[in-house]
Parts: C-alpha cells; structure tokens; sequence
C-alpha cells in the first residue's frame, strides 16, 4: 500500500472534506484514504510525543480509531489536520499519565529513550544536541509540561496552535511551556526559551 | 533552529508500505469491532486505582510528617436546626440544634474534638492509625470506629455528660485523670463533671454505665410492676447530681443495684433486673443512674415481662431524666400507648417525639402510630 491517497485524473484526488463525509458515513474506503494521507502526518506527531517506536504506532492507531468514530463532529472538513493533531495530543497526553500511574505503582518500567535510533542520522549536530536535550528530560517532567515541551520545541507549534491541541488556555500553556523551558535551563544551563 | 527547519524534520518514523498496510489492517479490525475492545483494561486500571490510593494512604499514615490541615481551629455551630457535617474520610457529624464542636486537630493522623455545648451523634469511619477523640467538658471518648452520641447539659456545679454507643466500642475517661470505661455497642455512660475540672474535684470515677441486653435475651414470665417512686419525672438535674448515692449501712448503693440489675439483666433473668432497676428508683430516685434505670426497666416491662402499662410509667420517667435515651424512650411510649388504646397519651408522646426528632431513627414509625387523628 502506497502512502499517497489514489489520486483522481487530475492528480489532486477527493478533497479531504469529500473524504470525511464519506468516512463519517462508514465508507471504508474513504476511511482508508485518509488513513493513507495522514499516516506520516499521525505517526510521526506520536513518535515525537512518545518516543518508543512501539508505543508511538500504538498511539497512532488509537488515535485513527477516535478519528474516525468522532468525524461527524468535525464541522470544518478541511480541518482534518488539525483534528488528527489534537486528537494524537490529547491520546498522548493520557498515555503519558496513566504509563506515570503505573510505573508508580511498580506495573511499568520506564524504559531509556533510544536517541540514536530517534535522531535521524541526517540531523546537524546542533540539532541532534538540541533534540538529545528535550528527550532526556522528558521523563522527569509533569505530563503536561512534557507535551507542552514536545510540541514547542520539536514541533515548533505556536502557543495559541498548542493551546488548541491541548484543550487549555493560552495562559496555561505559557505556564506549562515556561516550567519545562526552565527545567531545561536548570539542567544545562543557559537561559530558557520562551 | 531556522524557520524553515523544525527539529521535527530530525525525527521521522520510518514507515514502510507494508507497516502502513498492517497498521491500517489493525485500525480496520478495532473500526469493525465491538465498542469495548479492551476491557481488560478497564479493570486493571481500577485495580491500579485502589493500589494507587491504598499506596497514597500508607504513605501518608506513616511517612509524611502531619499537614496542617483546613480543618484546624474550626468551630462547628448549630443554631436552631440540625447541622450535618461530613468529613473527608466518610465520618459524619451530626449537630444538635444549640451545640458547638471545636475541631482542635482534624487531619488524616489524628482528629480531636472538643464539645463544649450541647450534643452529637458521630459515625466515625474506622482509620487504622487514626486517633479520634471527643472531649466534652472533662470527659475524653476515644473512638476506634463507631456510631456514638455524647451528649452535655448543665447541672448544680457542673456538667452530665452522656455517651451512648450504637455500634463498635468507645474509651471514656476524665480528662483530669482516672479510670479508663470501655462502652460497648448497646451501652451508655453517664457521668458528672465540675465545671472546672481539677484534680482535686475530678469527676466520680464510678460513673454510670448502663447495657442493653443481647437480642437473644430470653423472655421472662410476667411479672408485676412496683409502684414507681413520686416525683421521679420532675425532678431537676441538679437534684440528680447533688444527691448521688453514698454508701450507708446495710443498704445497698445505687451503683451496687444498677451493676446488680445489669448482671441480671445480661444473665437473662429480666425479673431480678427489674427488681433492682425497681430498687434503685425507690430507694435513689435522685442518683445520676435512675433515668438509665428507669428506661432500662421500661424496656424490660414492654418486651419481656409483658407489662405495657407499667413500662409506661418507667418510660415517661426515662424521657424526663435520661437526654440519651429520650429519643428511644418517647418512641417505645408512642407505641405502648398505641399497643393500649390510649389515644390521647399516644399522641402526645407523638408529638413530643416529633417536635424533638423530626427526622430520627423511629420518625417514620412514630408518624404512623396512633392512627388518625382526633
């Protein structure tokens, strides 16, 4: 399967909002096409959210499921980006917070993210270094301060854009943003962003 | 980072066709399946749930040094009505009207009391390690898990301060000193305080503690009331507590015919109990222990000695002098008069049953007795 969606005669293919309607409709079909032209787009943002190559296809999957069972409540069908984003944030979100509960409780042990296997080999050294930096804090972060951070730093997502994606005001996210930007600041020094 | 290039672009999963199909075979089975996909999970995140705050709990109990807590220096006040108040941990408190409680510390170590004024019913959520006590004018009641009441009223020189326990087992004791008393579910103690407590003049320690006897208590055959002593109903508090029973000679104490019917009493000989409740109504009709003796023997005329209208008298003279029973005690004559035809008397312990608890334990059988109205 090819992860291009099939493509009319004039190469555009069916708009996004004609493919949601008919994948709020039940057609498989259009459920697969979007699935097709999103699937970068979802499993790279879980990835990057939870970086465990397991857990992140995991997430991807739950969230295509949300999706397509809570199309019908997309009022702007050219939205469907947005929709998936939050939707993978939101998922993320929870998942942080429930893997925390277990490995509080002794059920999950949390495992040392892979940075050479995450990092692309392609990445200048600058950039390896500043991923290298978000990634290992993350687990020490609160859930939401660490999503905030993600969506910040590595996405490089606006704060009204995060805001929206979270589901919280644009003063908490600031907030959120801010804490783990100076969490980042105390551990390797220099000032925070944001 | 420019622009132009996110971090983002640096961590890309690799996503082949054939994980694509895969992953897109796995989406299609959970679109066609049922709604409940996992339901394993649901119950191991509740089991997580109580391990969670069965965790938090340990923790709390025996690392986390005691928080200050919101509760501290609260005064809870009733005016005219009932006031309910709710703890965190599932305990209840329920207000007298006129009564006030101090909450000296209230936290998830340790919950201490102080009630100066009027009464209360606690049902008090067992918390192992939790220490809970009332203090209530010189009297401490130590709870482990319970439903109690304490209740205070003002006498000549003092306080009477009564306990009376509906489930599980409280300590009393003075707080200025003396004998521990456990009161077991069923039983009451009663005991005068000066209003100033010293050592000097620290309550009688041979306070009163009267039991209920087990459900199963054998009936006894019928048996005639004594004639009950004059003026037993009207008498004052003050009386009460300024004429308590002294040891004379030859004649037994009250403290000897109350322990002396109790024993009678829980050994299943209901006529030597009430022959000794009769005794120590005729004989101290003022001591601390003669309303808990006159309801005891009311309720031992009405449901074992088959003698309703005697059982009436000790009743009227328990609701006038005994405040903890006064409840239970206006309930069984609302029924005795009604078991006897007696219209009037029946509404008018009716009344007084309802204008003091409308919403008690017997409200709703209390409403329906004594038929209609006149």
């Amino acid at each position: 399967m090819a992860l291009r969606a099939k493509s009319t005669q004039s190469g555009a293919g069916p708009s996004d909002a004609a493919l949601v309607v008919a994948a709020a409709a039940g057609e498989r079909w259009a459920q697969e096409a979007l699935f097709r032209r999103y699937a970068r787009l979802v499993n790279g943002l879980s990835l990057r959210l939870i970086p465990n190559r397991a857990d992140a296809e995991d997430l991807a999957q739950d969230a295509f499921v949300q999706a397509f069972a809570a199309l019908h409540r997309l009022e702007n069908k050219d939205a469907l980006s947005s929709f998936l984003c939050s939707i993978v944030v939101r998922t993320a979100h929870k998942r942080v917070r429930r893997e925390r509960l277990m490995t509080r409780l002794g059920l999950r042990r949390p495992e040392p993210v892979d940075l050479d296997a995450l990092i692309s080999k392609s990445a200048p050294p600058d950039a390896a270094a500043e991923l290298r930096k978000v990634y290992s804090v993350l687990e020490e972060l609160p859930a939401e301060d660490r999503i905030a951070l993600v969506l910040r730093r590595v996405e490089g997502m606006a704060l009204t854009e995060i805001a929206e994606h979270l589901g919280r005001s644009l003063a908490t996210v600031k907030r959120r943003v801010g804490s783990a930007e100076a969490f980042l600041a105390l551990r390797f020094g220099g000032p925070g962003r944001d | 980072m420019t622009e132009d290039r996110k971090l983002k672009d640096f961590v890309e999963p690799v996503l082949s066709d054939s994980a694509a199909a895969a992953q897109w075979r796995r989406i299609e089975r959970r679109l066609g399946a049922p709604p409940s996909r996992r339901p394993w999970f649901a119950l191991a995140f509740a089991t997580a749930a109580v391990v969670l705050g069965m965790v938090v709990l340990t923790v709390l109990r025996f690392r986390a040094p005691p928080a200050e807590s919101a509760w501290n220096g609260a005064v809870l006040e009733s005016g005219s009505d009932r006031v309910s108040v709710a703890l965190n941990e599932g305990s209840r408190i329920e207000l007298e009207p006129s009564s006030r409680i101090l909450v000296r510390e209230g936290n998830v170590h340790a919950v201490h009391l102080d009630m100066p004024k009027g009464g209360a019913r606690f049902q008090v959520t067992h918390v192992s390690g939790r220490a809970f006590d009332v203090t209530a004018r010189g009297v401490r009641v130590r709870v482990v898990g319970t439903k109690f009441t304490v209740r205070t009223e003002d006498v000549a020189g003092g306080a009477r301060v009564t306990v009376a326990v509906d489930e599980g087992v409280v300590e009393v004791e003075p707080t200025a000193g003396g004998d521990v008393t456990r009161v077991r579910a069923g039983e009451t103690f009663s005991m005068v305080t000066s209003a100033k407590v010293t050592k000097r003049d620290a309550p009688d320690p041979t306070a009163d503690v009267a039991a209920k006897p087990p459900a199963t208590e054998p009936a006894a055959p019928g048996a005639s009331s004594e004639p009950e002593p004059p003026g037993g109903a009207a008498e004052s508090q003050g009386a009460k507590a300024s004429a308590r029973a002294r040891p004379t000679d030859g004649e037994p104490t009250a403290q000897e015919l109350f322990e002396r019917g109790n024993a009678a009493r829980q050994s299943g000989d209901a006529r030597g109990a009430a022959t000794a409740y009769e005794a120590l109504l005729r004989h101290h009709p003022t001591d601390a222990r003669a309303g808990l003796a006159a309801f005891e023997l009311g309720r031992l005329r009405m449901d074992q000695l088959g003698d309703l209208k005697g059982a009436t008298v000790a009743l009227e003279r328990a609701a006038a002098m005994a405040p903890g029973f006064r409840e239970d005690a206006l309930a069984r004559l609302v029924s005795a008069y009604g078991t006897l035809g007696d219209q009037a008397r029946c509404e008018g312990a009716r009344s007084a049953y309802l204008g003091s608890h409308p919403n008690g334990v017997h409200a709703a059988a209390v409403r329906k007795a004594c038929g209609p109205g006149p």
